[in-house]
């Protein structure tokens, strides 16, 4: 038997519901060929059921989110009762198909405490660049492996990575923590927010060769280390 | 005659005034020139632009939206360009609006210009923006030429367009560098070419040089692909040529015109040195 390569989709119960959890790398085709394979073997339990949609960090379109209904609701007479999404464009896109977007007063308290816990030490890789106008958003760690374009944002509740250039927006510790980095190959940032202190890069564009540095905040500011100096230092 | 079905582009840039109708245009006559019969159709609706470029304004009757609404026959609607045996011109509509049609109903009209004519290559001029227009101008194609200026604005909008074909499954458009003024690269008051390929990250399969005698084309109705000795003209047939899958190498680009070469061309021995754009 052929060994199946990891499913573009999860299925789970979770407490009182069923989640339907689609993966960050598979690309969309497969999630559409995934969800009918898989959704055709558990039809009998689960039509007329109300499942959560979870997204994950998938930047899914309008044209993507019609065709998850069109499988969903028309093939297999699933109601989406919310969708859990991490990416703003996504969000966007959900709310103008109309389906809710999860709040917390929506799902389990216990079950947000559950996550919670498990998504501040998670991390996501994304290989990909972020261009302008996309955005990266997750409650735990970030890495890039690719560049981050001006115009292009990441966010996260942990440490920023980037293994590329980073020269758009970054945000590490958005829920506060002070101890959170951010760390790139190249370090030509628009902006730099670690916790609630912001840093612009300066107004005189002087274009260097860049080398790998960690932005870290120090005495209330953020400053920019040479990251071999940084190792050094520390170790 | 083969039986290979046609291919369609889009020309697409998010920002305005970046060239994408004249390089449509232009690219339409380069690859008409070529021997394929071509079709280029202009996706702004409301702004109609491209039948004034290529100097056809007197001869559209029907429009693209009256063919989707039916109005009139696909061949009726299909201009024949006055220089060129095998390059139509599919008009785009002056008084309608953008949401007159929907992203579907361009992708059928987009089969038929393959199926029913028969045309090797379709070229969309797509408005600027990312909005509905957009979308409609990119629904039909296979692939997408995205046209930037060695501009910062005109760079972030072909970024954030790039990460758009992304979300619709267009995964790799090739570059077009429009406007390049060597005078000014070499005084650093210019990103060259490799600082916007650094930043885009995708094949750039053409520059054109800054180039007066191109607004003076656009002026006339003219494409410059017509004109023999200009080196924009060289420029997009050699861009016609990768596009059929010739390897024509990209160097030299950046190459200042010296007293040498200058020499050299005068003394008539500047066969690839100087054409090579």
């Amino acid at each position: 038997m052929l060994r199946r390569k990891p499913g573009a989709i999860e299925i789970k119960g979770l407490g009182n519901d069923v989640f339907i959890i689609l993966s960050n790398e598979a690309s969309f085709s497969d999630i559409e060929s995934d969800l009918i394979n898989r959704l055709e073997k558990s039809k009998s339990f689960l039509a007329g059921i109300k499942i959560v949609l979870d997204t994950k960090d998938r930047i899914l379109s309008l044209e993507e989110l019609e065709k998850l209904r069109t499988i969903l609701s028309e093939k297999f007479d699933i109601k989406i009762a919310f969708v859990r999404a991490n990416s703003n464009e996504t969000k966007e896109a959900v709310e103008q198909i109309g389906w809710k977007i999860e709040t917390l007063n929506q799902e389990s308290g216990k079950m947000a405490d559950e996550m919670a816990d498990e998504e501040e030490t998670r991390t996501i890789i994304i290989r990909q660049t972020i261009r302008s106008g996309q955005k990266v958003s997750y409650p735990g760690n970030v890495v890039i492996i690719g560049d981050v374009n001006p115009g292009g944002e990441i966010e996260a509740a942990g440490d920023i990575v980037v293994f590329g250039k980073l020269r758009g927006v970054a945000h590490a510790g958005i829920n506060g923590d002070n101890s959170s980095e951010i760390i790139a190959l190249g370090l030509a940032p628009l902006q730099l927010r670690i916790a609630g202190i912001i840093r612009r890069s300066p107004d005189s564009d002087s274009i260097t060769d860049h080398v790998p540095e960690v932005a870290k905040i120090k005495d209330g500011n953020i400053v920019i280390e040479n990251l071999d100096k940084f190792r050094r230092g520390d170790g | 005659m083969d039986n290979m079905p046609g291919k369609s582009f889009v020309v697409t840039s998010g920002k305005g005034g970046v060239g994408k109708t004249t390089i449509t245009s232009n690219l339409g006559m380069a690859l008409a020139l070529r021997n394929k019969k071509v079709c280029v159709v202009d996706a702004d609706i409301g702004l109609r632009n491209l039948d004034v470029i290529m100097g056809l304004e007197t001869r559209v009757v029907f429009d693209l939206v009256q063919v989707i609404d039916g109005e009139c026959r696909l061949k009726q609607a299909l201009i024949k360009h006055k220089r060129a045996e095998g390059l139509f011109l599919l008009p785009a509509s002056q008084t309608r609006s953008k949401e007159a049609i929907s992203p579907e109903q361009m992708k059928a009209l987009i089969g038929k210009l393959k199926e029913e004519e028969q045309f090797d290559y379709i070229l969309v001029d797509c408005p600027a923006g990312i909005e509905h227009g957009f979308k409609n101008a990119i629904a039909g194609a296979d692939e997408a030429l995205i046209v930037t200026t060695p501009e910062v604005s005109a760079i972030r909008d072909a970024d954030r367009i790039i990460g758009l074909l992304q979300a619709a499954e267009m995964y790799d458009p090739k570059l077009i560098i429009n406007r390049l003024s060597l005078e000014m690269v070499k005084r650093k008051d210019m990103m060259d070419k490799e600082d916007i390929i650094d930043i885009l990250a995708i094949e750039l399969i053409g520059v054109i040089l800054e180039d007066e005698q191109i607004i003076v084309s656009t002026n006339v109705g003219e494409p410059i692909v017509l004109t023999d000795n200009s080196k924009s003209s060289a420029a997009f047939k050699r861009i016609a040529r990768r596009i059929e899958g010739e390897t024509v190498p990209i160097f030299g680009e950046t190459e200042q015109e010296g007293l040498f070469a200058r020499l050299k061309k005068l003394l008539g021995f500047d066969r690839k040195e100087q054409q090579n754009v």
